[in-house]
């Protein structure tokens, strides 16, 4: 087996392994809470995206990039909008949201031209590592009596740390890859562990969420 | 001489025959090698296969072509080739007459190719390809920002987790000091409540007294000597007693002034008979206090000549306090049950042996399970339901002890009753 076949395999079970908190997340739909249900509600969207992807075979992955880069602002904008307690910081981190998802097209078609990742696909996967590194600071700072491991969204702001921190190295695959195609593979192959791990521990939030009430 | 020469002239013969051999059974022939970059196809270069030394190219110039014919018959397009360095086996090609190789990284390579002929020998080419991309100056620093980001970020959750476990801790210890203060307290009061009672009621027998004395000074003529003697003598009586009991309420609060010196002092020789008899009063008031129908039954067997043993006082007091109050809790567990004929008791019995002073507090309750009895002394580890109990109070009499050199021990029959053993060695 070929480092290619390996990265594949990963990247598709990557990319598969998304069912498995739908499925958690659909059992417990009744008891989990508004903040988990955007989530939830943002996989379904993504997953949507893959099939629509398979079903009108779009096999560009800078497309895939700047699709799944628009979908992920849309998400993450309305889950971490919904835990700031202050209305006049949601309303600008709303704004935020809306340029960036103003920005994307104009970085694709202008600033990149499909020649790369984008960089505001990037500035998307660093402002989403930056919004769960400030909710888990602000949890782990607060509501010392309950014990920090049973808190849902900590487990899934986890989950996006580690997967965005090491998806916004892609920014740099494209010129490693004229250096190394083998380097480039093993780090697809490092990035679809970060998703699959990423995908269990929003199943564990979505378990938590769900027998904790 | 003569047969060496003839081996020599035999091998030499052989050596040349299987040279014009090989050279006869090369059949693929390299027509053309190129080189150029992964991401900009257009420009690609040539190489001179005349040249004999082996070529070497740039890392950013990792794209190559080869071409091939077949020397004996040109219209036969399968071939075999194998890059050395990057492929394992041999790749058969139909119908082709060139193979590309994109995306090298830096090293040594040979390219092979042959016909499909039985006997063909292959035909080689030689390159390299400098460098790697570790070797980019910007490479290595990339990876150890991303590297350093990665474990700061973990360290710093880390750091954090831990604070936050040091104040839940601090939370818990103040909860459980806050929890001991408050039965301390019900105890307390209840000892200094009887006294008053005892002074707010002679006090108010002497007023009447007092009034009836008045009564009888303004008759005048018909004035009772007698009487009036024996109201002043009751009176006295009285008054005595008043004294009486605010002294002992006194002596309760100048003991609880010296418990509070205790805590910043140095040991002191201290009668464990009377500190135990101190606190099991404070510990069932404290009950009472709480529970006022709950009814118990509370026997000591405190040894005669014990000797003084060098302690925190007030500390070795919380340790016994917190035993008693535990085992009271037994009890009472139990005798909400309601099971016929249980009678709560809690026995502290204290005597000493082998240079130890030891106090064993005895209840009938219903026992410690199997399962947890290695668990009772860890921190926050408690059998009470939620907001009765922070699982920090035998952890902290286990730790007082020790801080003592003597030891903590239970020993328990499930469903018959505990009994916690203090034993402090004699200095």
């Amino acid at each position: 087996m070929e480092l290619m076949d390996v990265a594949s395999f990963l990247n598709d079970l990557a990319n598969y392994s998304i069912i498995v908190p739908i499925g958690i997340g659909l059992y417990y739909f009744s008891q989990i809470d508004t903040t988990l249900r955007i989530l939830f509600w943002g996989m379904i969207v993504l997953v949507s995206q893959l099939i629509a992807f398979g079903v009108f075979q779009i096999n560009s992955a800078f497309v895939f990039a700047y699709v799944n880069a628009a979908l992920d602002t849309l998400i993450f904008a309305a889950f971490f909008g919904k835990m700031i307690p202050y209305p006049s910081r949601r309303k600008l981190f709303y704004i935020s949201a809306c340029l960036t998802l103003v920005c994307i097209p104009i970085d694709v078609l202008y600033v990149s031209k499909f020649e790369n990742f984008g960089y505001s696909t990037l500035f998307v996967k660093l402002a989403i590592s930056l919004s769960s590194f400030l909710t888990l600071n602000h949890l782990f700072k607060s509501n010392l009596d309950k014990e920090i491991f049973r808190h849902p969204v900590v487990w899934v702001c986890f989950g996006l740390l580690i997967e965005n921190l090491v998806g916004s190295f892609d920014i740099f695959s494209i010129a490693i890859m004229n250096y190394s195609q083998g380097l480039v593979l093993q780090f697809y192959m490092v990035w679809a562990f970060a998703r699959i791990i990423m995908y269990l521990f929003f199943s564990y939030a979505f378990y938590l969420s769900g027998t904790e009430r | 001489m003569k047969q060496i020469t003839t081996i020599l002239i035999t091998f030499c013969v052989l050596l040349i025959t299987s040279q014009v051999k090989a050279q006869k059974d090369t059949l693929a022939r390299l027509v053309s090698v190129s080189y150029g970059n992964n991401q900009v196809g257009e420009n690609i270069t040539a190489i001179d296969l005349e040249r004999s030394h082996t070529t070497t190219l740039r890392y950013d110039q990792n794209y190559l072509q080869f071409g091939f014919v077949n020397t004996q018959n040109p219209r036969n397009k399968t071939f075999y080739y194998y890059l050395e360095g990057l492929d394992y086996s041999w790749i058969k090609c139909d119908d082709c007459s060139q193979a590309q190789y994109a995306h090298l990284n830096g090293g040594d390579y040979t390219f092979h190719v042959k016909t499909t002929e039985h006997d063909d020998v292959p035909i080689h080419f030689k390159f390299s390809i400098e460098g790697d991309i570790i070797h980019r100056w910007w490479f290595v620093p990339m990876l150890f920002v991303y590297a350093i980001g990665f474990v700061a970020i973990g360290l710093y959750f880390f750091v954090l987790y831990r604070f936050r476990l040091k104040l839940q801790q601090q939370r818990l210890i103040h909860t459980e000091k806050m929890a001991s203060m408050a039965e301390l307290t019900a105890g307390i009061a209840h000892e200094i409540q009887n006294p008053l009672n005892f002074v707010q009621n002679y006090t108010e027998v002497s007023k009447e007294l007092v009034e009836d004395l008045l009564i009888e000074q303004n008759k005048n003529e018909e004035r009772d000597q007698v009487y009036e003697a024996e109201l002043l003598a009751d009176l006295d009586e009285n008054l005595t007693k008043i004294l009486n009991h605010s002294s002992r309420a006194d002596a309760i609060v100048k003991g609880m002034l010296q418990h509070s010196q205790h805590r910043t002092g140095a040991r002191e020789y201290t009668d464990l008979n009377a500190l135990t008899e101190e606190y099991l009063g404070l510990a069932y008031h404290g009950m009472q206090a709480r529970n006022p129908d709950f009814k118990v039954t509370l026997r000591t067997e405190l040894a005669e000549n014990l000797p003084k043993v060098e302690v925190f006082a007030a500390d070795i007091g919380r340790v016994i306090l917190n035993l008693i109050n535990n085992a009271l809790y037994a009890v009472k567990e139990k005798d909400d049950r309601q099971l016929s004929g249980f009678l709560p008791e809690v026995l502290i019995r204290t005597h000493h042996q082998e240079g130890k002073v030891m106090v064993r507090i005895t209840d009938n309750g219903d026992g410690i399970q199997d399962s947890i009895r290695d668990k009772i002394f860890q921190p926050f580890f408690t059998t009470k339901p939620a907001g009765e109990g922070t699982g920090l109070g035998l952890s902290l009499a286990y730790d007082i002890v020790k801080v003592h050199g003597g030891e903590l021990k239970v020993e328990c029959e499930v469903g018959a009753g505990t009994t916690f053993i203090v034993e402090i060695p004699i200095m």
